[in-house]
């Protein structure tokens, strides 16, 4: 069995996969000098992802057959959308990137946590408040 | 002459020597522009988290699949020797925390051991305000964030105090029963790793790097249950992290002697998909510059850390 994410799906709802960039011949020199200058760094070793569903395949050998199951999550969260990799493993347990040793029964829990450990990345703006509660006045 | 790692808890040399090391190494510039050499292995980690193995996988070059084990035992020697060097002691060797022997304790005595009292770990908190890596005396550099638009993570610069949350998302530790499930599993036909190679794998490294058969366990119990800055790809920032793997690297030694040197899989047979996880692949190294990694240069496979007998032993396993 292997889990793992489906490539180059075509079609509106699929997720595109860019094949990786090429990675800097002196990852370390370059990561810090990016962090040095007060600047991010995104890991190049790793293919790109448009924003947008995604897709995690499972493809399972039994008694002969073989079984592809896709698994796809279209996330949002105060309406906007979110990409990158969640996986789904055999145990139907869900996973990602930024929390590395943790998996989740449902992509619910996992969203909550993504929540709880980067409250800073959620945080709502004012504009947006403020444009709810006109539209809730507006009704 | 090979060192001796040993118990940080049995021997307070050991512990105030790995504290002040660490602390040194935060200070330490191989070259001027580089990051300090303790964040080096924190920028390591992160990129190595980051390349999945192929891409699109889950598998990536240090975990979820067989070189989750050589990798970071390649990263504990390196760690090891620059702790040599800022001391000055060649012969020191890296402690490790006996995690399943909290895990004997009532879960809400965990927290408390002697591990996270003030003259060891310190504490739990948002920050963390006690011990040698409190508020003022231990920065964080460089942090997960989440990229714009994704779940997936980027580093970037912060200057900011260490946070734990002990026992927050997990209310045990991994107990002894549990290790030694592990490292007798399948005996006497035990299995280094399995097919598919990954998180659902069969297989010791998957057991002990946490996955299988009940997820977290092991080592991920021992992130999760610490919590903070032990969660994301940038967690070396805790300096719990190297205890945490040293004591996963004397488990997997442990399992080699026990059961006669089994051997590691995949071997050089197994298909390009698995290309920086077989036997003679090259692992994923963050420079080849000799400063940094002045053992292997960057260039090592786990071929050649299955017997590192003449670097260093444990005390007990």
């Amino acid at each position: 069995m292997a889990s793992h994410h489906r490539k180059g799906s075509s079609g509106k709802r699929s997720h595109t996969h860019k094949p990786p960039s090429t990675p800097p011949s002196d990852l370390l020199a370059y990561s810090s000098k990016r962090l040095k200058a007060g600047q991010s760094v995104a890991a190049s070793g790793h293919a790109e992802h448009d924003k947008g569903p995604f897709q995690s395949v499972r493809e399972i050998e039994y008694n002969g057959h073989k079984i592809t199951i896709y698994t796809q999550y279209e996330i949002k969260v105060d309406g906007k959308p979110f990409g990158g990799h969640v996986y789904v493993d055999n145990m139907g347990k869900v996973s990602a990137h930024a929390l590395p040793n943790y998996s989740f029964v449902s992509a619910v829990d996992l969203v909550k946590k993504m929540i709880d450990e980067f409250p800073d990345d959620f945080t709502k703006k004012k504009s947006d408040q403020t444009n709810n509660a006109t539209k809730r006045r507006m009704r | 002459m090979a060192v001796t790692r040993r118990n940080i808890l049995g021997d307070s040399n050991v512990r105030d020597k790995y504290i002040e090391g660490v602390k040194l190494l935060k200070q330490d510039f191989l070259k001027q522009d580089w990051a300090n050499t303790y964040d080096i292995f924190i920028i390591w980690h992160y990129h190595a988290m980051m390349t999945a193995t192929p891409p699109g996988w889950d598998r990536n070059a240090a975990h979820k699949g067989p070189s989750f084990l050589p990798w970071h035992r390649w990263m504990l020697i390196l760690l090891e020797h620059h702790l040599q060097r800022v001391l000055d002691d060649p012969d020191f060797g890296l402690p490790y925390w006996d995690w399943a022997a909290d895990g004997e304790l009532p879960a809400n005595q965990q927290q408390t051991a002697d591990i996270w009292t003030e003259d060891y770990m310190g504490g739990s908190g948002f920050p963390v305000t006690t011990g040698p890596f409190r508020d003022g005396q231990w920065q964080v550099n460089i942090e997960s964030r989440r990229a714009p638009g994704s779940f997936d993570p980027i580093l970037v610069p912060t200057n900011r105090p260490l946070r734990r949350a002990l026992s927050r998302d997990a209310s045990n530790l991994p107990t002894k029963e549990e290790v030694r499930r592990s490292v007798l599993r399948g005996e006497p036909n035990v299995v280094y790793d399995a097919t598919p190679w990954d998180p659902n794998s069969t297989s010791f490294r998957n057991e002990l790097e946490g996955w299988w058969p009940d997820a977290p366990g092991l080592h991920n119990r021992v992130h999760v249950w610490v919590g903070g800055d032990m969660g994301p790809a940038t967690s070396p920032n805790d300096p719990v992290f190297f205890l945490n793997h040293c004591n996963v690297d004397r488990i997997w030694e442990d399992w080699q002697q026990r059961h006669g040197n089994p051997p590691y899989l995949p071997d050089d047979s197994a298909g390009t998909a698995l290309r920086g996880h077989r036997l003679n692949d090259r692992l994923f190294g963050i420079t080849t510059s000799e400063l940094f990694d002045p053992i292997y240069r960057g260039r090592v496979r786990p071929a050649d850390l299955l017997d590192v007998s003449a670097r260093y032993i444990y005390d007990v396993f």
